[in-house]
């Protein structure tokens, strides 16, 4: 269950600043310019998909838009903070595209959904009866609780996107980067997904999500955005 | 065993094993999912340095090698993050650099043979105040993996979500590396620089062939860890073997051994399959009717 009321604005900027504005950003990689002169704002609950053909900069562009990538040329706000000076991370969840390996050492699904609670703990206290509700409730949100015990990379490629969703869940934010969420998943998870996003729609929560096609989220979404060789090609709908 | 205890040194030593055994799977847990296994091998290496600089200038060679080794995990993250083509190369140009370094500063003091016992470990000449300073620091290990577990554990699966969740990404990359070095500097006299990496590598690989979480995985490791190290030492004092060998190489036994029963766990998983599936079906088509 999503809460629809209550989103946390609290130490952070004030709620009707954008989530994300972008003013003729350039993301320049290895000497070849992946983005070029990207003017885009995300409004308070807005579900935005990006999309475009692959190797388009759609992922770039949300990176750039989270301050992972550096922009070479523009400027780029999070809730009208530049990027690389926001603090107020608890307010972003960021669902990336796959679950790395790594070398290896396992994690079961309640490992990897609590860790998205980190940004709201202190080091000094220990996990509390309210970071375990919250992973509860997301991981009862992508229908995972069964499997909280097992081991998530043993797991079906569309239930470790749920991981990844649940895990951004847990940190209950106001807005949700999703990059790629349904390439490669199954129809019972694609489905999942779009009743995830429509819980978060209907409590008001910001998403922008990359993707390829919008199968059955295409209803919910009110704003689309067209990349083609790094350029916006197209921006459809209107601010929520 | 019990004739074992009527030495001091015996008894020190296995105090000592507790702590290695404890600490070094620990810290390799991060050190394996962030596929730096090696890392620990590299930071043995400029340790020496350290321990040629302690001898040649009067001090500690234990103090010398913690201040050394930590300076080089700190450099090998800094290079690591700086260039990411060439980092591998500027690894080894730190580990050749080190080891080189330590074996000329050691013969230039003289201490040739003194040199053996810290590359291969000489648990028999561990003193009690050997064992405070591994008490105390062992301690640290410990404590900053309760305190920075969890951030590590994020970083360890997935560095940009690590940072988009806000987490200090560049100081908890140095705290591993640091950590480590300190680990190296706990085991050294026991099982040796050039085997130190192993006892914070091989339980973990064991470990993760058994279990399926992470916090899982690293308690079992550290249960191979001190009972590989403590069983290594006792079988060393039994037979007159050398304590570092034997205890990696029974570490590298467990392994073996949990390979073939996670093996036969798997299988057996497998065959029970079908219930599980059906499970996660139901699971499904209920978030498909919610």
């Amino acid at each position: 269950m999503i809460k629809t009321t209550g989103t946390t604005k609290a130490g952070g900027s004030p709620a009707h600043l954008a989530p994300f504005a972008m003013t003729g950003g350039h993301v320049r990689l290895e000497g070849r310019e992946v983005l070029r002169d990207v003017d885009l704002t995300v409004a308070p609950g807005d579900v935005l998909a990006v999309l475009g053909p692959n190797g388009a900069g759609k992922s770039t562009l949300i990176k750039a838009m989270l301050g992972l990538l550096p922009l070479s040329e523009g400027r780029t706000e999070i809730f009208g903070v530049p990027a690389a000076r926001f603090r107020d991370w608890k307010r972003v969840g960021y669902v990336p595209q796959r679950l790395p390996m790594g070398g290896g050492v396992p994690a079961t699904v309640r490992e990897v959904v609590a860790s998205g609670r980190v940004a709201r703990q202190s080091r000094w206290r220990p996990t509390s009866a309210a970071d375990r509700a919250a992973v509860d409730r997301a991981l009862e949100t992508v229908g995972l609780t069964d499997r909280a015990r097992d081991s998530a990379h043993l797991l079906s490629g569309g239930q470790q996107q749920r991981v990844l969703i649940a895990r951004a869940l847990a940190g209950e934010p106001e807005v949700f980067v999703m990059d790629e969420p349904t390439a490669g998943v199954d129809a019972a998870s694609q489905a999942a997904l779009a009743g995830t996003l429509r819980r978060l729609a209907a409590g008001g929560r910001t998403v922008v999500l990359v993707t390829h096609e919008l199968g059955p989220m295409e209803p919910l979404i009110n704003r689309t955005v067209v990349l083609d060789h790094g350029r916006i090609a197209q921006i459809t709908g209107s601010t929520a | 065993m019990s004739d074992i205890l009527q030495y001091d040194f015996m008894r020190i030593a296995l105090v000592m094993a507790v702590l290695i055994g404890l600490t070094a799977p620990t810290v390799g847990t991060f050190m394996v999912q962030r596929k730096l296994s090696l890392l620990g091998d590299g930071i043995g290496h400029i340790a020496l340095t350290g321990i040629g600089l302690g001898l040649l200038t009067g001090n500690s060679p234990v103090l010398g090698a913690l201040v050394v080794s930590v300076l080089g995990a700190v450099a090998i993250e800094v290079l690591r993050a700086r260039s990411r083509s060439g980092a591998d190369v500027v690894l080894a140009l730190l580990f050749y650099g080190g080891l080189a370094g330590g074996v000329l500063l050691t013969n230039a003091q003289g201490g040739g043979a003194n040199l053996q016992s810290y590359l291969f470990g000489s648990i028999s000449s561990v003193t009690a105040a050997d064992l405070y300073v591994v008490a105390g620091l062992a301690v640290a290990v410990l404590g900053i993996v309760a305190l920075f577990g969890r951030e590590l554990f994020l970083l360890c699966q997935d560095e940009e979500v690590a940072r988009a969740a806000g987490l200090p990404v560049r100081f908890l990359s140095v705290l591993i590396a640091a950590t480590a070095a300190v680990t190296v500097v706990i085991s050294m006299r026991a099982i040796g620089l050039l085997l130190v990496s192993a006892l914070m590598v091989i339980p973990v690989a064991a470990a993760q062939q058994l279990t399926r979480g992470f916090k899982s995985t690293m308690l079992v490791a550290m249960g191979i860890g001190v009972l590989s190290a403590v069983s290594g030492l006792v079988g060393s004092f039994e037979y007159d073997l050398p304590p570092g060998p034997s205890i990696v190489l029974l570490a590298l036994a467990v392994f073996v051994v949990a390979v073939i029963g996670g093996t036969v766990v798997r299988r057996r998983r497998t065959r029970a399959v079908p219930a599980g599936a059906r499970r996660s079906v139901e699971a499904e088509a209920e978030v498909l009717g919610g």
